[in-house]
């Protein structure tokens, strides 16, 4: 499925974490649990997130999750290291996220679901920053799905957008369009809820 | 940031430009990218301002926490784990395969012993209709080496997009599993599985030939 590797000349700091990683598919592959469990702590947080922001469904995120670990488990001897771990395991939590959807026939995210995984805000925090993240969870609801997770992989964990069509399995001009259309309606939408935006 | 330099711009230079602003932003563009982004950033207004206006929102996207709690959600996948435990056999009289089966969900053993029933169930049929008219079609004809199943309530528009993506060609079905029979250029049975797997009307994709990924 993946036949070339990502040149990212900005994040070369990375290949040890990518080493790493690596080494731990391969444990998995050998039915190492402390290694799968490991991988598992590492990918918990980026995939949670990744797809709490794809599905807008909270209920979902914990079994579309341990679905796309399940997969890591039982299929870590078909890593070929052609890709980076993330990009392998990123792809597989799309699909099940796409499928999951698709399961429940319908994308409408869950009533105020931003707003209750919104963190709290402290006494100190400001109040601006939690009505921005607020509006943006709101915006990002009217994008499809897929749009959402270029969104995501683009901004929040920052991946380019090579292997964001590895990842998502499209064309990379998918990708860019994707990504232009996304910022322009969230621009429009976040201009004309956030004073003083754009 | 523009040294002075007059760059002269260039409408589809701008549009290529505007479509690379997030992975300058993020600094995930190429080095050959990256100097076209800034020389077309030093003559142009516009596209400063709208590299602003992508930091402004890349920074409220990582503002925004991740959900979850990883030691409960992974206490749930044990459990999954542990539940989807073979109960019986002991391994001396297990196949010799058979520990592949350990740690495959209930669910996922479900889907597969349907798509092995699915695959046989044509093979059979396919078998028992040594006439048919799709083997003889013509010589341009390619013998089926895909096999696809729909859900239910995909439409005909589905079964299409579906179909081009994948460099497929219908050959033949419904069977009597409401299966199809496609035909994918040889040595590329493996890209179309994938494709055709990354549809959600897709219900199962499975190579007749083995070729297919796992």
């Amino acid at each position: 499925m993946f036949t070339k590797r990502d040149t990212q000349p900005t994040f070369e700091a990375a290949d040890g974490v990518e080493r790493a990683e690596v080494g731990l598919v391969a444990r998995v592959a050998g039915r190492e649990l402390d290694a799968f469990e490991a991988l598992y702590r590492i990918y918990h947080p980026r995939l949670a997130r990744f797809l709490e922001r794809v599905t807008r469904r909270p209920g979902l995120v914990e079994e579309v999750l341990n679905d796309t670990m399940l997969v890591v488990w039982n299929r870590a001897a078909t890593y070929n290291g052609h890709s980076k771990v993330s990009t392998w395991i990123f792809a597989i939590a799309y699909r099940k996220a796409l499928k999951a959807l698709h399961r429940l026939d319908d994308s409408v995210p869950d009533d105020d679901s931003a707003l209750r995984e919104s963190p709290d805000p402290g006494p100190e925090e400001l109040l601006g920053h939690r009505e921005l993240h607020r509006v943006l969870l709101h915006a990002m609801d009217a994008l499809s799905p897929q749009h959402r997770a270029v969104v995501d992989l683009t901004y929040f964990h920052g991946i380019g957008y090579r292997e964001i069509a590895r990842i998502v399995d499209c064309p990379v001009d998918t990708v860019k369009t994707r990504m232009f259309h996304a910022r322009r309606r969230l621009k429009t939408l976040l201009a004309g809820r956030v004073e003083g935006w754009l | 940031m523009n040294g002075g330099r007059v760059v002269p711009l260039n409408p589809d230079a701008h549009a290529e430009v505007q479509v690379l602003l997030p992975w300058y932003v993020t600094g995930r563009l190429e080095a050959d990218e990256h100097a076209q982004v800034e020389s077309h950033l030093a003559a142009c207004p516009r596209c400063q301002a709208e590299v602003e206006a992508e930091r402004r929102l890349q920074a409220a996207h990582r503002g925004i926490a991740s959900p979850g709690d990883v030691e409960r959600s992974l206490a749930a996948l044990r459990t999954r784990m542990a539940a989807s435990q073979p109960a019986t056999p002991a391994p001396a009289a297990r196949a010799p395969r058979a520990w592949h089966w350990s740690g495959v969900p209930g669910w996922l053993q479900g889907a597969l012993a349907l798509q092995f029933a699915v695959i046989v169930g044509l093979a059979g049929w396919l078998m028992a209709t040594p006439d048919s008219d799709y083997r003889v079609l013509g010589s341009g004809a390619a013998p089926g080496n895909v096999v696809v199943k729909f859900h239910a309530g995909a439409a005909e528009q589905d079964i299409r997009r579906a179909l081009r993506a994948s460099g497929a060609r219908l050959v033949d079905g419904p069977t009597s599993t409401d299966a199809y029979l496609l035909s994918v250029p040889a040595g590329q049975e493996a890209a179309a599985i994938v494709r055709l797997r990354a549809e959600p009307q897709v219900l199962l994709a499975e190579s007749l030939g083995g070729e297919g990924p796992r």
